[in-house]
């Protein structure tokens, strides 16, 4: 039974630390435990992203790695022409082909063994890992439709096959990537502990095959509330012992609370990556000229708070927060009638 | 929390049934997750939350099956079957009785008698003797035929002997319709009865439903309080253990206890510390002349190197700790300045040394000579002790192998005052070992003696500071402490902190905490330990303080308190309840109140319903925020985390018995906080920070008899009484009732008066009248605030704080030259009529930081080498002492309002009002008049210096020296053209925002330095708001209510 849980807190993938809800920290303690992967959902910027790179760090902290901040999570970005061998191993037949055609120097019969052509992919390397890793499969739903499906074998038993290594070969060839790791036809691990955490992200929650979904953990990682949000912008926008932008923050949050009230009817109200990018927009110096015919922020901050209609073109740095031409449009027709 | 089998069982058949059919593999899953939970000891909610993502496969399922979890767990055992409603029964039986009875009767033939209650039955009896008997007619209720019944058998009993004949004889054919019609009555009657049963039961569950969910709901949220709670005491507990942590945000700069410049003295000679060793280079010269005088035999010479020598602190860290953090202080300052510094502590005497930070090993002081040979040793103890074992005691012996050593004696006691066997001990060690007291001269002393051990330094003169029995001293130390009383933090470093900003001229020598040591022990007796590192008063002893304090020493006493609010000055995060506002309102209770945040949270929830796990969530928040916000770093501040306060008391057994009050009282919720007196002046402040939107009554109860409580409304609900009539004596006719008109009359410009064509003897007049109008009387009570000023402090006149006020009128304001001069509409508003002169800065401030403060004629000066922020902050505590609302809100650098600029308090002038005060609807070139030499004080006549306020002559508003003497700081941001309010000018707030680093503040006026261009009514000047320089002071505004 596993008694590694991830706790704490730990930096995100842009080195700001990253503050996961009680919920969320659930529901990856159950994966671990059951050794599944962990399915994540949720608006695109709400950090299912950065939760992988979270997980890795309080993996490594909860092994007692001595500098748990400086591990990254084997990550594989899907496209949608990836089958999913490629996120086990990788082939090279065609470098194969031409050693075999010019060899290299002093490595005549190099084309001979396939072994040498073989890179272990992510998720194969966390798999043969001999410390349990964290693996993130990003947006798999862009993948073909048989993708997960095919890698329910592999991430039930912790296995695989290279069908390109002969049965019976001499000598071990190890991995280029990870040199603990010995090249064989029949890839495994007995050590069920070692088993990596797999964090799979989806932005549509209904595309992916059943038993896939039965096999995973699910979790929906919400907007975050008020308070959740002035967390994240104030671990990266404040420093330590000013709390000069506090105000800032505090008015983008009620503007951008605004923006996602379900009155305005946005296509696509803005996330959290979002949010934390107008912030930015907002705080880079020197750019107050940028927005001369916008209105202050605060000012239109005390309107939001009032639950009153904004003159939503006056809002400085509006693109950051709208990326719809449909939207802005919406927010153009409402800002007239102020 | 366990979770039974049952529950889990219920739980699954839940999911099963609503969300998906579950396999063996879901159940093994649930199995494992609930054995993880049982054996992490996870809460119900985490557990509720894995076996939820374990199931779900989207995000509708997992909301279902995290209700199913809630349902079942906190499911209730069964209700009891529902009792039968014996009445419906008894009913149904009585029903079918009478219908027996009634065929019974017909059949038999029964004499019916009538009787008063059977009226009825007689009625049927005669509607049955009719020819047209039909069903219909009998359809009538049968259910009162009861009593007839009895009563015929009663007068069946009763009348047995009369023989009556039979009253209703019917024939058999209507005897068997009669029979049918009641058979299916009784019938239709059971179906009702039934039907009535059925829906009372349905209607029943549904209310147990209801009633079931709201319990639910209830033991959910009693949960959630309960686990906050724990939560809450755990983290409060890990955060004790662990020493770490919790610092409050009160925090007070500790600087060095000697003056800089004696700092750097002694760094300079410190550096000068050099030891000569043997060097590799050689001195030709010298060896030459060896040489030949040994007779032709080499005798090589090196040159001396010199490398600086090391030095080696060893501080004691027991008895001498109130002065530790002070010292430790200045040895950083040391650091930064460049002095090789290693340093160390140790306990009673240095035979064993540690690190500052009480890790590591430690090392024998032998070890130490080993590592640092040539090093020199200052040791920082108010007494080395000789009573030991034997082998400790050799460390005398250690200490002669440094080449240079000292000893830095915080105690000011004389030796001849020091016990017999500290003064033996003294005898011992004198000769070896120097020993220098903790003052400039002493640290001078000792770092020459550093620098040259060659030169015999002379050990200055030990004098102490006076001692406790001198009533002066006695006094300030008690000031100290009701300071100190304020501080929720009570450290040493703290209490330190506080003499130094506050205390500095009246407690100047460094060594006084040890007076303020020797008080405590008095106050406190036995009780007072000072290894404990802070001082902790019990609530009497502390409220005593501050009655003394608010009594002695009013000035001091705000000026504490504005410091307290000045490091409290944490913004409102928003009006709404969030959790995040209730954290903050609970940080403002702990630190305000010397409430502990568990306390803050009974109390929040009790006072205003905040829910109690919603309470305890924001006070976990707090803590979270407070264990975030400041992680650790110099030696000083870790210093300070164990000096943090454990608890502070507080009264709990009261809050019920003023909560019943309250509640006889409608609406008035009753408030004690700490103290009680110590709140009454900033009572408005209080309600300001609280946003009670209910009245509030502070009571002052703590320990006073019944003629002594204190009462207090909360002033910002109350209706603004109504101006008083305070007619001024003038040889006018009677101005019209209205105070403010009045003025406004009198006020006008000299220039409209005499367009209105009035005749110079009136204009006379109405100037007799301005002059004697706005005294400051007047104003208060024109203001309306006069009579609902809390009780001011005595000892304080209002006229010696400020200079007086004069009302402006309102009217079309014209900025900068003619040529762009557009009109500005201005509301009345008051400006003082001359800048603030350095008593009245003094009184308020209490300290004066003008360039020309040593004049004889400094009292009347005005004030300046005050920065923009010193501006503001005059203007608030000068609000407060008033029992006015304080305008601006300030937070280190940063300054709001509080609410708006129409706030009640003094303020600084916008550019906008100072330059239509300045003008008073004239065009003139200078505040006046176009001549300069009149009405200014400029380069040209100011003989190089400020000058005494109002001696030159004012304006049409009787407003003096705005032009010339010293510049006067104005509310705005400075920009280009004053004349185009542009957005960054007219909100300041958010230009600071995005540049807080090039932020001018306007100045208006011109100086005593100034060319005449410059002291011109349109000139303005700028300057870095945290700035002052000798010729740039302050006037007052402040907005007419």
């Amino acid at each position: 039974m596993s008694s590694i849980r991830l706790s704490g807190l730990h930096n995100g993938r842009d080195g700001a630390r990253y503050h996961p809800s009680s919920r969320l920290l659930a529901a990856a303690n159950t994966a671990l435990l059951l050794n599944t992967p962990l399915l994540l959902a949720g608006e695109p910027g709400c950090g299912k992203t950065d939760f992988a790179w979270y997980a890795a760090r309080a993996l490594a902290a909860a092994q007692g790695h001595p500098d748990p901040e400086s591990v990254l999570p084997l990550a594989c970005y899907i496209r949608s022409d990836m089958r999913a061998r490629d996120l086990l191993y990788q082939y090279d037949a065609l470098a194969r082909f031409a050693d075999a055609q010019h060899p290299p120097r002093g490595q005549v019969d190099r084309a001979q063994d396939a072994r040498h052509y073989i890179t272990l992919q992510p998720l194969g390397l966390g798999l043969m890992s001999q410390v349990q890793r964290v693996v993130l499969i990003d947006e798999i739903d862009k993948a073909p439709r048989d993708l997960p499906n095919d890698l329910l074998r592999e991430m039930d038993q912790g296995q695989f096959t290279i069908p390109e290594i002969p049965e019976r070969v001499e000598a071990e060839v190890h991995d280029p990537k990870d040199a603990a790791v010995v090249l064989q036809r029949e890839m495994h691990r007995d050590d069920a502990r070692t088993r990596p955490m797999v964090i799979v992200t989806s932005n549509a929650e209904r595309q992916l095959p059943d038993a896939f979904l039965r096999r995973c953990v699910f979790f929906h990682i919400p907007f975050p509330d008020e308070r959740a949000l002035e967390l994240i912008l104030r671990e990266r926008f404040e420093r330590p012992r000013s709390p000069a932008n506090l105000p800032l923050i505090h008015d983008s949050i009620a503007v951008a609370k605004a923006l996602r009230s379900p009155g305005l009817r946005l296509i696509k109200p803005p996330g959290t990556a979002e949010i934390i990018g107008f912030v930015a927009a907002l705080l880079a110096p020197g750019r107050d000229d940028d927005w001369e015919d916008s209105l202050p922020l605060a000012r239109l901050a005390v309107l939001a708070r009032a639950e009153q209609a904004l003159p939503w073109s006056k809002l400085p740095a509006l693109h950051c927060l709208v990326k719809l031409k449909e939207d802005l449009d919406t927010l153009e027709r409402l800002g007239a009638k102020v | 929390m366990p979770i039974s089998v049952e529950q889990l069982t219920e739980f699954l058949h839940c999911v099963d049934r609503e969300v998906l059919r579950l396999g063996t593999r879901e159940h093994v899953t649930a199995g494992r997750i609930l054995a993880d939970a049982q054996e992490q000891q996870l809460s119900l909610e985490t557990l509720g939350d894995s076996l939820a993502s374990a199931l779900a496969t989207d995000r509708d399922e997992w909301q279902v099956i995290r209700r199913c979890f809630d349902r079942s767990v906190t499911r209730e055992p069964a209700p009891p079957a529902p009792r039968r409603w014996p009445r419906l029964a008894q009913r149904a039986l009585l029903v079918l009785l009478c219908a027996n009875g009634l065929v019974l009767a017909l059949r038999t033939g029964m004499p019916v008698q009538k009787t008063d209650a059977g009226a009825e039955v007689t009625d049927l009896g005669t509607a049955a003797t009719g020819p047209d008997l039909g069903p219909r007619d009998l359809l009538r209720p049968p259910r009162c035929t009861l009593q007839p019944l009895d009563a015929t058998t009663a007068d069946k009993k009763s009348h047995a002997n009369e023989v009556r004949p039979p009253l209703v004889t019917l024939p058999r054919k209507n005897q068997a319709w009669l029979g049918a019609a009641v058979f299916l009555l009784s019938f239709l009657g059971l179906l009702l009865v039934r039907l009535w049963t059925h829906l009372h039961a349905r209607i029943r569950a549904q209310f147990e439903a209801l009633r079931a969910e709201k319990s639910e709901r209830e033991a959910r949220l009693a949960d959630q309080a309960q686990q906050g709670q724990r939560e809450l005491e755990a983290l409060e507990l890990e955060a004790l253990n662990t020493g770490q942590a919790i610092l409050p945000f009160y925090r007070i700069e500790l600087h060095p206890p000697v003056a800089f410049e004696i700092l750097e003295d002694c760094a300079t000679l410190l550096g000068r510390a050099f030891a000569g060793e043997r060097g590799t280079e050689l001195d030709v010269d010298a060896t030459l002349t060896m040489t030949v005088r040994a007779g032709g035999q080499v005798q090589p010479v090196f040159v001396p190197h010199k490398t600086v020598r090391p030095l080696l602190c060893l501080c004691e860290d027991t008895e001498t700790r109130p002065y530790l953090p002070a010292f430790l202080n200045l040895l950083e300052r040391w650091q930064r300045l460049g002095v090789h510094l290693r340093i160390l502590r140790f306990e009673r005497h240095p035979t064993t040394v540690r690190e500052p930070s009480g890790r590591g090993r430690p090392q024998a002081i032998f070890d130490l000579l080993r590592k640092h040979e040539g090093a020199s040793l200052l040791i920082y103890a108010s007494r080395l002790t000789l009573r030991s074992r034997e082998r400790d005691l050799e460390w005398p012996r250690a200490l002669r192998q440094f080449p240079v050593r000292v000893w830095l004696d915080p105690d000011p006691r004389l030796p001849e005052e020091r016990g017999y066997e500290e003064q033996a001990e003294l005898d011992i060690l004198g000769p070896q070992l120097p020993r220098f007291p903790l003052t400039a001269e002493g640290m001078l002393a000792l770092c020459r003696h550093i620098a040259a051990p060659a030169e015999a330094v002379r050990v200055p003169a030990w004098s102490p500071p006076p001692p406790l029995a001198d009533p002066a001293m006695a006094r300030w130390v008690d000031v100290w402490l009701a300071l100190g009383a304020q501080v929720p933090d009570a450290s040493m470093e703290q209490l330190e902190a506080v003499r130094q900003k506050l205390l500095g001229d009246h407690l100047p020598d460094p060594r006084s905490i040890a007076r303020l040591i020797e008080r405590l022990r008095q106050m406190l007796g036995t009780a007072f330990q000072p290894s404990r590192l802070a001082v902790e008063l019990v609530e009497a002893e502390r409220f005593r303080l501050l009655a003394f304090l608010l009594k002695e020493e009013p000035v001091l006493f705000r000026r504490g308190f504005e410091l307290l609010l000045e490091s409290l000055g944490t913004p409102t995060p928003s009006e709404k309840p969030t959790l995040q506002y209730y954290a903050w309102r609970q940080r403002r209770l702990w630190y305000q109140g010397g409430l502990h945040l568990q306390q803050g949270a009974k109390l929040l929830s009790e006072l205003d319903g905040t829910p109690m796990h919603a309470a305890a969530q924001g006070a976990k928040e707090t803590l979270q925020a407070l264990r975030s916000s400041e992680p650790p770093s110099g030696p000083e501040e870790r210093l300070a985390e164990k000096a943090r306060p454990t608890s502070l008391t507080w009264k709990e057994a009261r809050i019920p018995a003023l909560l019943a009050q309250s509640a006889a009282g409608a609406a008035v919720l009753c408030l004690i906080l700490c103290g009680g007196v110590w709140l009454l002046p900033q009572w408005s402040w209080l309600a300001t920070v609280l946003r009670a939107p209910w009245p509030i009554r502070v009571e002052v109860m703590v320990d006073r008899p019944e003629d002594e409580r204190v009462v207090c409304q909360n002033r910002t609900n109350d209706p603004v009484p109504p101006p008083t009539e305070e007619v001024v004596k003038a040889p006018v006719p009677r101005p019209p009732p209205r105070g403010p008109a009045a003025v406004e009359v009198a006020l006008r410009p000299r220039s409209a008066t005499a367009d209105a064509g009035l005749a110079p003897s009136l204009r006379d007049a109405g100037e007799a009248q301005t002059a004697g109008m706005p005294s400051d009387a007047t104003v208060a009570r024109l203001d309306g605030s006069g009579d609902i000023t809390p009780p001011a402090p005595t000892r304080l006149e209002k006229g010696e704080l400020r200079p007086r006020m004069v009302r402006i009128p309102a009217g079309m304001s014209t900025m900068g030259t003619e040529k762009s001069a557009d009109g500005l509409r201005q509301s009345p508003f008051e400006l003082s009529e001359t800048e603030v002169t350095q008593a009245q800065y003094l009184a308020v401030v209490g300290k004066n930081p003008s360039y020309f403060g040593n004049r004889s004629d400094w009292q009347t000066l005005p004030v300046e080498t005050v920065s923009w922020f010193d501006a503001i902050r005059y203007c608030n505590m000068l609000s407060v002492l008033e029992g006015l609302d304080a305008c601006y809100l300030i937070n280190g650098k940063e300054v709001a309002w509080w609410q708006n600029q129409n706030c009640r308090g003094y303020r600084l002038p916008t550019q906008t009002e100072w330059e239509y005060a300045a003008r008073a609807g004239q065009k003139t070139r200078y505040a006046g008049s176009d001549s300069i030499l009149e009405f200014a004080w400029y380069a040209g006549n100011s003989k190089n210096r400020t000058q005494p306020v109002k001696q030159k002559q004012g304006n049409a508003w009787h407003l003096y020296d705005l032009s010339g003497n010293v510049w006067e700081w104005v509310w705005d941001t400075w920009a280009e053209t004053p004349t185009t309010p542009n957005r960054a000018h007219m909100d300041p707030l958010y230009r600071s925002m995005l540049h807080p680093t090039i932020l001018y503040r306007a100045l208006r006026g011109g100086s005593w330095k100034s060319d005449p261009e410059r002291v011109e009514v349109a000139s303005q000047g700028r300057d870095l708001p945290d700035s002052g320089y000798d010729d740039v002071g302050i006037r007052l505004a402040r907005s007419s209510p």
